[in-house]
């Protein structure tokens, strides 16, 4: 019997690596395929500059939403004729694109997501604005939908259609969408302790609590209400409700009102909201 | 006064013959055909886009030809040797670089005319239209801007050559253009000579940011009073007036030798 050389081991045992990379590799990538968004031809040409671009479209469609007015930024007067003249071309004021108008912030918003369809904010505001400014639910649903195809694993989406489900009266699916929206949670971990994913979980918690105490199930309903208190412990109303609630009593609010005034949002609201968080 | 004609005229006619014109109108109906095509969710009657876009087209092609028409009109009478006859015909170097502008300046604007017919019928056909006076009172302050770019090529083009002069003044007006308005801004958290130096820029260089109305054109805000159009078109003629006349200090003395030219 003849002897391996050590190099012919080396040898066979690198090939056999190289076999067994190839096939992991082979088995990997399809199945990231399916869970990622395809980035397209904005990625070949601007390869990650995309999201810089697709913020770019983002911060303009913020600008048509204020009519074309931008944020205003500390500055020093010059009292230059200058800063006299531009001052009067582009004047400073408060005002919001309402109604048909504002489907004008909707292109950005396209262009946005087409750069970059990993920018999920742009595809929430597009959804919002279609919903609340052109009143079409069935286009900022086929928003959404793109947004989850493009995003599958993203809490958000399920979220906002929650709800849009709820503004449109849809309760079974509104429960169903935000079940997935806290199940997404569970395999996404929170950024900071404070942050906007702990708001949103609260937030989840507490429509689901509405939705179950809607459908009669008190029990999940108070399961809900305490998971969001364990959260915020401090939501009075939450706990005054809970307190009812396992007492059996009716509380004085139905919850498809309370349910109501939780989800209606308007574009102002939404802009003053924007004004306090820069604040 | 008709030797200022004469050569604007000749300007005019190698506008023509190399047909910039053609080429940036051709590339302007391509963009907006394009913003015409996109389906916005399937959505019709938006417009601002469309114009947004088609504005900045016209905007950046209108400098693009600006600046090379400006900048080359000296340097090519001097490299092609046509700038002996020119001179000993008599004509003055200052007529020479007032000739060399007006026919710049009046080619640029009609193809501004050209490029703004453009869009309007690519925004008609999307459903859509500007204010008529706004439309006027945006038309007149880019022409006077563009009246200040190719005062300032023709100033350049004095004193450098061609290339030098192109890239000098593409800086230059860029810069101008997206730096002046910031400058107030940046003001705020500057002290010392950093604040001295922007301060400087400000005073010395144009300002292009207040020939631009796009945004009032877009979000419809309407016309502005025609006092602010007349104080801002007597800025870009002053402008005007000391860049030529820097042109003039920088090529009066200029010596030719057919030598270094040919």
């Amino acid at each position: 019997m003849t002897s391996l050389s050590p190099a012919s081991v080396a040898g066979a045992t690198l090939l056999l690596a190289w076999g067994l990379a190839f096939t992991v590799v082979c088995h990997l990538i399809p199945a990231s395929q399916g869970t990622t968004a395809d980035p397209g031809i904005t990625a070949l040409m601007f390869g990650e500059g995309r999201q810089a671009l697709s913020l770019n479209f983002f911060n303009e469609a913020d600008l048509y939403f204020h009519k074309g007015v931008a944020h205003l930024q500390p500055r020093i007067s010059t009292h230059s004729f200058f800063q006299r003249w531009q001052d009067t071309l582009t004047p400073e004021r408060h005002a919001h694109a309402e109604g048909v108008s504002s489907a004008e912030i909707l292109p950005w918003l396209k262009l946005a997501t087409q750069t970059d369809p990993r920018n999920v904010d742009a595809f929430l505001v597009a959804a919002f604005w279609a919903e609340t400014g052109l009143r079409r639910d069935d286009l900022a649903r086929e928003i959404l939908n793109e947004a989850q195809r493009s995003n599958p694993g993203d809490y958000r989406i399920p979220l906002e259609k929650g709800r849009l489900f709820i503004r449109t009266g849809r309760f079974t699916m509104a429960r169903d969408s935000l079940s997935s929206a806290l199940q997404f949670q569970s395999r996404q971990p929170a950024t900071t302790p404070d942050s906007q994913f702990t708001l949103d979980q609260a937030e989840i918690l507490s429509f689901l609590g509405f939705l179950y105490e809607m459908k009669g199930m008190r029990t999940d309903a108070i399961r809900c209400f305490n998971n969001a208190l364990a959260i915020f412990p401090k939501r009075t109303y939450i706990k005054e409700r809970v307190v009812l609630l396992e007492e059996g009593r009716e509380p004085p609010d139905t919850a498809r009102s309370l349910l109501e005034k939780l989800t209606r949002q308007t574009a102002h609201d939404a802009c003053h909201d924007e004004h306090d968080h820069d604040e | 006064m008709k030797r200022i004609l004469t050569l604007a005229t000749i300007v005019w006619l190698e506008m023509v013959r190399r047909k910039e014109l053609y080429v940036l109108l051709i590339l302007l109906a391509a963009l907006l055909a394009g913003l015409l095509s996109v389906d916005v969710f399937g959505l019709s009657g938006i417009t601002g886009y469309a114009k947004d876009v088609g504005l900045l087209g016209v905007w950046l092609l209108s400098w693009i030809l600006a600046v090379n028409i400006s900048v080359r009109q000296l340097p090519q009478e001097a490299q092609r040797g046509t700038l002996f006859p020119l001179l000993a015909m008599p004509v003055s170097r200052l007529t020479l670089i007032l000739g060399k502008w007006l026919g710049a300046w009046s080619g640029v604007g009609f193809a501004l005319i050209c490029f703004y017919l453009t869009l309007l019928v690519g925004v008609w056909l999307k459903g859509g239209g500007f204010d008529a006076n706004t439309l006027v009172q945006a038309i007149l302050l880019h022409g006077g801007a563009l009246a200040v770019v190719c005062a300032l090529g023709i100033a350049l083009s004095t004193r450098l050559n061609r290339d030098a002069a192109l890239v000098t003044a593409y800086i230059t007006t860029g810069s101008a253009f997206l730096l002046m308005p910031r400058i107030p801004a940046m003001l705020a958290g500057t002290r010392g000579l950093e604040s001295v130096s922007l301060f400087g820029a400000y005073y010395l260089l144009p300002h292009f940011e207040v020939f631009d109305l796009r945004r009032r054109l877009i979000h419809d805000w309407g016309r502005v009073g025609w006092l602010l159009i007349g104080e801002i078109l007597l800025y870009a003629f002053l402008m005007t007036v000391v860049f030529l006349t820097l042109a003039w200090l920088g090529y009066r003395k200029r010596r030719f030798s057919r030598g270094d030219v040919l």
